[in-house]
């Protein structure tokens, strides 16, 4: 009797758990497949299709969003992984003084509110010429995805001992040969986080680029804005852009969910 | 000190006003994704449901979601044709609006839908790592569940709670998208008054202004973050 209520009781918490993070999942999807939802049924769509996928208007521009999506988060995400590397190497594996120092300037964009950074930007690259450019993103994008690719990178040099590169040394390894076949093999797990972080942080990047790339850089998040009211409501389209952004996010995360530590998670990735 | 004047000092700022609304609705937010994470964690980790992995699983999606995403399905929810006050409109024959309200149940409902999973990931990791001698010891001793959760799970896992909800609280914070989403036309959420003030109205000086004090409070809540860290750490080892 005991077991059979436990069990029951268990059920139950786990379904209150799926409806509560599922329902809002669940409503993206039907509006992006609802043609027909009139007010007086407000309780489920009349007609379900996909309408909204062939919308015309929509067309072009989930086009043009994802090429500048897609190709911003990989520019981003390979000179980001260039950057941290080398700066994880000095981070992880050297002892100087001010080290704590240099950490806690790497982590202060995680503090930072992304407004801010943008009103501060916006005189500066007005006046160097980087408004609304594709560089300009592309280095704004870097200055969030830095931070959470550091940190991940960071720890898998410091899990190495340094035994391994003083015998590399010893046996005649250069300094170049000794981040090729050493560290860069031991690092793969840090680097395949960094990656990700790096990548799904700036295919979702919305605030910095809506300041200093709208209207000429037109990612997808900037795209699903402009349906939420900011130009005129409709969320069937918002919720159809939406997908295109949320499903290979979600897939690329579960895929490589492995690498990821609690802590590496604990800022999400919005 | 012109701006900092009228931040502070002038009659009814209404800038001090949503800077008290931001924080106000961040540490509601905040205080229920610890409450329902830490309740979470620590059901899976004294029941131990079958499918634990694959609940896990559910229980990780919020946190892959992007930020706007999340806030756009929350506000088809809550907003006046949405399931929930339709749901308590046909219940109680009136609903109260839950987006762009004058509380932030919209903001407080999104970031707690959006952060309780940082909390239950801390936290299903600080279960982890509890010795299980310790409740086995507790039990001999003849403790109940709910004793060994007051005496040995929550002692040792305090200070994990502490840092989950300071680094939740940071992030709502600072956020924008949810509140670009859900936020009140007033009181305003502090990075949707710096985005009205600066880029809007192109009152640049308010802007500014806002920016700093934004950025101080921010930088206060890490360091804060960062010091609950090292005590943890400095237990861990003794």
């Amino acid at each position: 009797m005991k077991t059979w209520r436990r069990q029951v009781f268990n059920g139950l918490i786990i379904g209150v758990i799926f409806i509560y993070i599922l329902a809002p999942m669940a409503m993206l999807v039907m509006y992006a497949f609802a043609e027909k939802w009139y007010a007086w049924h407000w309780w489920a769509p009349q007609q379900l299709g996909l309408r909204w996928f062939k919308d015309p208007m929509l067309a072009g521009e989930i086009r043009r969003a994802f090429l500048y999506s897609y190709s911003i988060a990989i520019i981003v995400t390979g000179i980001t992984l260039a950057i941290t590397f080398c700066a994880g190497y000095v981070l992880g594996t050297k002892r100087f003084a001010a080290q704590n120092v240099v950490d806690q300037i790497a982590n202060l964009p995680l503090a930072f509110p992304a407004i801010v950074l943008g009103v501060a930007l916006l005189p500066i690259y007005g006046r160097i010429g980087l408004l609304r450019t594709f560089g300009g993103i592309v280095l704004v994008h870097m200055v969030g995805a830095i931070p959470y690719a550091l940190r991940a990178i960071v720890g898998s040099f410091r899990a190495i001992p340094s035994e391994l590169e003083e015998a590399a040394r010893n046996l005649g390894a250069g300094k170049l040969a000794v981040l090729y076949r050493i560290y860069f093999p031991l690092t793969r797990p840090g680097l395949i986080a960094g990656a990700i972080f790096a990548f799904t942080w700036s295919l979702n990047e919305f605030v910095l680029t809506l300041l200093l790339g709208f209207p000429t850089i037109f990612t997808l998040p900037v795209n699903i804005s402009q349906y939420m009211g900011e130009y005129f409501l409709s969320p069937q389209r918002a919720a159809v852009l939406g997908l295109f952004l949320l499903v290979p996010t979600l897939v690329l995360l579960m895929i490589m969910e492995k690498y990821l530590t609690p802590e590496a998670m604990a800022g999400g990735i919005g | 000190m012109e701006g900092y004047r009228s931040f502070f000092l002038s009659p009814g700022s209404p800038y001090l006003l949503a800077f008290g609304f931001t924080f106000g609705v961040t540490l509601a937010a905040a205080f229920l994704a610890i409450l329902v994470g830490y309740s979470l964690a620590l059901f899976v980790k004294i029941r131990r449901p079958k499918w634990t992995k694959f609940l896990i699983a559910i229980l990780r999606l919020p946190l892959f979601t992007p930020y706007l995403i999340a806030s756009f399905m929350w506000w088809t929810l809550l907003y006046p044709k949405g399931y929930v006050p339709m749901l308590l409109k046909q219940a109680f024959g009136s609903s109260i609006p839950m987006t762009n309200d004058l509380l932030g149940i919209g903001i407080i409902l999104c970031a707690m839908w959006m952060k309780f999973s940082v909390a239950f990931n801390i936290m299903h990791s600080q279960f982890q790592m509890i010795d299980p001698d310790l409740e086995a010891a507790a039990r001999n001793l003849g403790a109940n569940t709910w004793q060994v959760i007051k005496r040995v799970y929550f002692p040792l896992t305090l200070y994990g709670a502490l840092s989950s909800g300071v680094i939740i609280f940071l992030s709502v914070f600072i956020a924008f998208s949810i509140a670009f989403v859900h936020g009140a036309s007033w009181p305003r959420f502090l990075s949707m008054l710096i985005y009205r003030d600066a880029v809007e109205r192109g009152e640049w000086l308010m802007g500014y202004v806002i920016s700093v004090i934004y950025v101080a409070v921010a930088l206060l809540i890490s360091s804060l973050y960062i010091r609950i860290l090292a005590s943890q750490e400095r237990r861990r080892i003794a």
